[in-house]
């Protein structure tokens, strides 16, 4: 037994040996007024990461989360909702619109239920580079785009506007940069379906003029739309093609970017969604660092397939939202954001986000202060203004989170 | 490497000593020195903040073509590790790379005016190249020994058409080898109150040229202080050119 065992260290004793072990520790606390009541969940977060170069040409990263939550585990979507939305849900399918925290089970006695926990592998790739290229295998994060909080042309993730430069999860790729010329570069995805035709693919060509970025774009994507009207079949899958691209540079001393995306949608499978059809998505925006170390940024994002007026937002629209399956639940919004470093080591900041075709907004001030080398405590409120039915409704929308990250 | 600091550590092999030099002249020699065809060097920066607290950072940073391409690695502490600066064009392009979210960001050049890490440094001192050419109007004052050694005294008036954040530098450059051994960066509010002071001292004669191993920078408005330390420094070194795109940031 001891042999076998150490068989089997052997060779990961072998790999160990310059194997880069860092990562962080993030206990967070978020609460949620919702009516008279306010509602607390925490969670501590561990992330590890490990990256090894095998020689010059590969080098291998991966990480993995355990993530334990605490407090109000459990959610009803419906609670989220306006009444008026809310009130069309039959009472028998309520009980589909309850979500947990974590995703593991535990038994209890006979009874299996949900203990809110999570652990899964985030990352784990291969990375081989040549001269002119690099290839990535394996689970990888797939981030793109010039728009900071929103990025049409990011067929894998949506970010939370009031958290968007957090990480996001890793994705079952192969990934290919090629350095075509000094001036041009293609970039190709290739995250595999169940068929090949299921697959998501995207490539992108890369290149610059003076002193703008910019990159081309087409892309196809097996999208699976939910239909929240139709519990009887709730999903149909499209074929969506996407045309786009982005730029980023400077005009007149302010920085500017770009991004947007034209999409083709064919009905695949299923019955079709009420009001998925071709669309088009767009990102601009703008900043500024005074002299003061002030920081200014604003960005627009329009979205043609949500919905212009509030009175016409569907149960599907608001649950796409929820569920990331949209960006925005309007069709015209707003991101501005001020930040100022107070001191060395505190920077404080506000948020406004804002759908333009309801009016409503949040705001959310915010503060990154670093307590000691590798602790950091992240700080933000948000106030939603709305009024009932619109996308940031007061009696709905405001919270505030604290986080506190300790890297090693 | 492009930029100031960096600019400040390298030397000067020859001398001009004697010579009758015009305030451009100076500059322009200075300029030359600190702007080796290719440099490496690991440093390491500590933050004297307002609070007393001390913050420590170390990067690798390399550079290119005279100064034109530079990029910074982040080794120290976690925080940071791993992400990169990558600056071209002397510095009027700007590439951030995050680590953790593997996302490359192209910055304005305004970003330079932001603070380095909470440091005394603006990514403008760090990265501005042949500012002192580019941006300022340059005459000179004089002799007059700064910290022992024999210095020339150089006056920098911002150009009227430059965004550059200081409106006034005044220099003392080193005699013997055109190291610029202290600055005076005046306010902008204030154009007659200095703002920032940078001292350079422990210089060295490092494959053959020579370099300040220790740089001071002291903020008068904040009383704060943030000192950078060479730990390694290797001139001319083969650099291959796919280091300072986009697609290199991420390796």
């Amino acid at each position: 037994m001891r042999v076998l065992m150490l068989m089997l260290l052997l060779p990961f004793s072998v790999f160990a040996q310059g194997l880069d072990i860092y990562g962080y520790f993030e206990p967070q606390y978020m609460g949620a007024k919702l009516g008279d009541h306010f509602y607390h969940v925490a969670s501590n977060k561990l992330r590890v990461d490990l990256a090894k170069s095998l020689g010059d040409n590969v080098t291998f990263g991966a990480n993995f989360n355990y993530i334990t939550f605490h407090g109000k585990t459990e959610w009803n979507i419906l609670d989220y909702l306006p009444s008026h939305i809310a009130g069309t849900i039959p009472p028998q399918l309520e009980n589909m619109f309850v979500f947990h925290f974590g995703d593991m089970v535990q038994q209890a006695g006979p009874i299996t239920q949900p203990r809110p926990d999570r652990i899964f592998l985030d990352n784990a790739f291969l990375r081989l580079s040549y001269k002119k290229m690099d290839i990535t295998v394996g689970k990888q994060q797939l981030g793109m785009g010039a728009g900071y909080t929103w990025n049409p042309t990011d067929l894998f993730n949506v970010k939370n506007v009031l958290d968007p430069t957090y990480e996001q999860p890793g994705h079952n790729a192969v990934r290919l940069e090629y350095q075509v010329h000094k001036k041009l570069g293609i970039d190709a995805m290739w995250s595999p379906g169940e068929e090949f035709e299921d697959s998501h693919l995207m490539i992108r060509l890369k290149s610059n003029i003076s002193h703008f970025d910019f990159t081309l774009l087409a892309a196809q994507q097996n999208w699976q739309r939910s239909d929240f009207l139709n519990m009887l079949q709730p999903y149909s899958s499209y074929r969506r093609s996407m045309f786009g691209g982005d730029f980023s540079g400077e005009l007149l001393g302010l920085g500017i970017w770009g991004e947007g995306g034209y999409n083709i949608v064919k009905l695949k499978t299923g019955p079709g969604v009420a009001g998925v059809k071709d669309f088009w998505e767009l990102v601009i925006g703008s900043d500024y660092t005074f002299n003061s170390g002030l920081y200014a940024m604003a960005e627009f994002y329009h979205a043609s397939q949500a919905p212009d007026r509030w009175q016409d937002y569907s149960l599907n629209d608001w649950l796409w939202y929820y569920s990331t399956e949209t960006r925005a639940l309007g069709r015209d919004n707003l991101f501005a954001m001020l930040l100022y470093p107070a001191t060395d080591l505190l920077n404080i900041g506000i948020m406004l986000i804002e759908n333009l075709g309801d009016g409503s907004a949040t705001i959310a001030p915010n503060l990154t202060w670093s307590l000691f080398e590798d602790v950091e405590l992240m700080l933000y409120l948000n106030y939603a203004t709305g009024r009932e039915g619109r996308a940031f409704a007061s009696n709905l929308g405001s919270g505030g989170l604290a986080r506190l990250r300790i890297y090693f | 490497m492009k930029n100031h600091i960096f600019l400040f550590v390298f030397g000067l092999l020859f001398s001009a000593a004697g010579q009758n030099l015009s305030g451009p002249d100076i500059i322009k020699k200075a300029n030359e020195v600190m702007n080796q065809q290719s440099m490496s060097a690991v440093m390491t920066m500590k933050i004297l903040t307002t609070s007393g607290q001390e913050r420590t950072f170390e990067y690798q940073s390399y550079s290119t073509n005279y100064g034109e391409k530079s990029l910074m690695v982040y080794l120290k502490p976690n925080r940071v590790k791993g992400q990169k600066m990558l600056m071209t064009n002397h510095a009027d392009d700007i590439w951030y790379y995050n680590a953790r979210t593997k996302r490359v960001r192209k910055l304005a050049s305004h970003a330079k005016k932001q603070k380095f890490e909470g440091s005394d440094f603006s990514y403008e001192d760090m990265g501005a190249g042949d500012s002192f050419i580019k941006d300022y109007h340059t005459s000179l004052l004089g002799e007059e020994e700064k910290n022992g050694l024999a210095c020339y005294k150089v006056k920098l008036v911002r150009k009227p058409d430059s965004d550059i954040s200081y409106p006034k530098l005044i220099m003392w450059v080193v005699k013997d080898n055109f190291v610029p051994l202290v600055i005076d960066y005046y306010d902008d509010k204030n154009p007659d109150r200095p703002l920032k002071t940078l001292t350079q001292s422990d210089i060295r004669i490092i494959d053959n040229i020579p370099t300040a191993m220790k740089m001071e920078m002291r903020n008068h408005a904040d009383n704060t202080a943030t000192t950078m330390t060479l730990i390694k420094v290797q001139y001319n070194v083969h650099l291959d050119d796919e280091m300072f795109t986009e697609r290199g940031l991420k390796k």
